[in-house]
């Protein structure tokens, strides 16, 4: 029992760092622009589907692809951002709107490129990893580090970086953040590049250790927003400890308690976070990150 | 209530007539079925409009209250057999006893917060219709083999429904009372205490309204409608599905809406009429169709945010350049005052 507990433990943290990704990219979008972007869903699948691409028709290996995946998801994200997003910016209902339209013609794209059967993303990381008696994947620990690093690294980025310090003083006052000379259009371009570059690592990392289908952006894009939630729509260390709590709880209830259970406990949890302490489990926001 | 304009008198008139003429035009079962699923739509629209379009709340659970109501009024017929219209009358109120239970606290929240509180609650009521499989039947379905009663009328003759054209003309009557409810508020000093919310919260309450219970009357009267049509949609296709209640659904209810022109009456029946029978008259392959209708979604919401509505009403002139851009819509307020989320 212990070693079961245990390894529903480790599954928990490796899946909460993919939510962890997900939600990264919702609230830092969020947090400046102050807009859900649903097709995020949509644009994850897209990366899983090129890094899938590449390796399989083109021959790239998993970094290179992986690289060059997230390359393109992230200047597919500005460009989305310079036609449609900058448009309904601060317009939460609109750009709802826009994001579902965007999720249509995404998702049915991929249908008519790809069909609906799953794939999976072959990775070079095919060992098992031991740790004590409890064993894993070496593909689920590859996902933990490189989510783990790629949230640490958004921190430090936002925390010591000119363009994160932009980034924060446009969450914290738009109107401000320009009139002491940040390009806030520049700063939302970056923001969405950036945003759509985490959905592509979740999105990859997501394809190696589940499948590649058109539509498989709608469960991480679900939890992406429950973690956000419980975390404080705009907190980036909310978003980190609420994605990593996510999965552990999910992990533990689905295998403790009920499988069938699993979704409904985020979703409750989620409507009593906004009900109690509707800005998140830490109160604060990228506002005064 | 303000005197109505003697322009919306008349083309209401004209399209009332037309669609009461509709069924001697075809006997079509095919036309009369889409014209059937166009009018149960323009009772879902227009509930939502209330709420989403006047109050500018930002909630997305109809189509949750959409399911309820359908699974409600099946179930009791099914496992209870209890008579369809009796049956169909409890699935209403109950479906307005959760908007009651999940409005009050949810409705304190605003902007994105409320979209989310109520897409979790929707989520919840989508997991717990594919998953008690005992009561619902799980992914599977329920197969309805109830029939609706036969209403009787004077001289020995009765409505039966089981020709089309008699739903058709059910589908009218519920299509008519929604929007003449939804009219009667709207106009009413109710309705303008509405709009005044959605413009500028803070005001309202200060002027000594409980703004609370304006929002959850709203929330309420729109979740009765969803009930309505639920109950109607059951027996009419003879199948319902957790899937048709999903967060698509609502998402398709929010496009028609606005498409056709929010917090207006004409909107969602202009938005019901073509985005709901453009599938079923494109007959071109099924993902192309998605693709051209995103298109369609996004284009429409970056140039022409108020909708066919809007489109129609005035003339495109330079103001008009920048709506749908930041601050240019009362709509884009709401979101702009984050945390502070208690009323």
């Amino acid at each position: 029992m212990p070693l079961y507990v245990a390894s529903l433990l480790v599954d928990g943290v490796i899946i909460g760092g993919i939510y962890v990704l997900v939600a990264l990219g919702l609230t830092l979008t969020f947090g400046v622009m102050q807009i859900m972007n649903f097709a995020y869903g949509a644009i994850l699948m897209w990366a899983a589907f090129i890094t899938y691409a590449l390796i399989v028709y083109a021959g790239f290996g998993f970094s290179a692809s992986l690289a060059i995946a997230l390359l393109t998801v992230a200047l597919g994200g500005v460009v989305l951002e310079h036609l449609a997003f900058r448009r309904v910016r601060y317009d939460l209902l609109n750009a709802l709107i826009v994001s579902m339209g965007l999720i249509a013609i995404l998702e049915n794209v991929a249908v008519a490129v790809w069909g609906t059967d799953p794939r999976s993303i072959p990775s070079p990381f095919s060992g098992i990893v031991r740790i004590g008696r409890v064993q894993f994947g070496q593909d689920r620990l590859v996902a933990l580090v490189a989510s783990t690093l790629l949230a640490g690294g958004l921190a430090l980025f936002l925390k010591v970086t000119r363009t994160g310090r932009a980034i924060r003083a446009a969450a914290q006052n738009p109107d401000v953040a320009e009139a002491v000379g940040i390009n806030l259009d520049r700063v939302v371009a970056v923001v969405f590049g950036v945003s759509c570059a985490l959905a592509g690592a979740a999105g990859a990392l997501y394809g190696v250790i589940f499948t590649v289908t058109p539509l498989m952006g709608g469960v991480p894009l679900m939890k992406g927003v429950v973690v956000v939630v419980l975390g404080g729509l705009g907190s980036v260390e909310g978003a980190i400890l609420a994605g990593f709590l996510l999965g552990v709880a999910e992990s533990l209830g689905g295998g403790l308690v009920s499988p069938i259970l699993k979704d409904a406990f985020g979703l409750a949890a989620l409507i009593l976070v906004l009900l109690w302490r509707p800005s998140g489990i830490l109160g604060w926001t990228l506002k005064r990150f | 209530m303000k005197p109505p304009r003697a322009a919306a008198v008349l083309g209401s008139a004209v399209v009332l007539a037309a669609a009461i003429m509709f069924p001697l035009l075809t006997s079509n079962e095919y036309i009369l079925h889409v014209a059937i699923v166009v009018l149960l739509y323009v009772v879902l629209t227009s509930s939502l409009n209330l709420i989403l379009g006047y109050v500018g709340q930002f909630a997305v659970c109809h189509a949750a209250f959409y399911g309820i109501g359908a699974y409600t009024s099946a179930l009791l017929v099914l496992k209870l057999g209890m008579p369809f219209w009796v049956s169909w009358l409890v699935a209403i109120l109950f479906t307005g006893f959760w908007a009651l239970v999940i409005g009050y606290p949810a409705l304190r929240l605003r902007g994105a917060y409320l979209a989310i509180c109520t897409f979790a609650f929707a989520e919840l009521v989508r997991l717990c219709l594919e998953n008690w499989d005992s009561v619902t039947n799980g992914t599977d379905g329920i197969i309805i083999t109830y029939r609706l009663e036969a209403i009787p009328l004077p001289f020995g003759r009765q409505i039966a429904f089981e020709t089309r054209t008699d739903f058709y003309f059910l589908a009218l009557g519920l299509a008519v009372l929604t929007c003449a409810i939804i009219v009667a508020i709207v106009r009413s000093r109710i309705g303008r205490v509405l709009v005044a919310i959605r413009e500028d919260e803070i005001l309202v309450l200060a002027a000594g309204y409980n703004v609370m219970h304006y929002k959850v009357f709203a929330f309420f009267v729109s979740a009765l409608f969803a009930g309505l049509a639920g109950g109607f949609y059951a027996p009419y296709m003879t199948f319902i599905l957790p899937s048709n209640y999903d967060f698509d659904e609502v998402i398709f209810m929010i496009v028609v809406t606005i498409v056709g022109g929010r917090a207006t009456i004409a909107g969602p029946l202009i938005g019901s009429a073509f985005l709901v029978s453009l599938p079923y008259l494109l007959d071109v392959n099924a993902t192309l169709r998605m693709i051209a209708y995103g298109a369609i979604l996004v284009v429409t919401i970056l140039y022409f945010p108020e909708g066919v509505v809007g489109l129609l009403r005035r003339p495109r002139g330079p103001d008009r350049r920048r709506a749908g851009t930041e601050g240019a819509s009362p709509f884009a307020r709401a979101s702009n005052s984050a945390p502070g989320t208690r009323a």
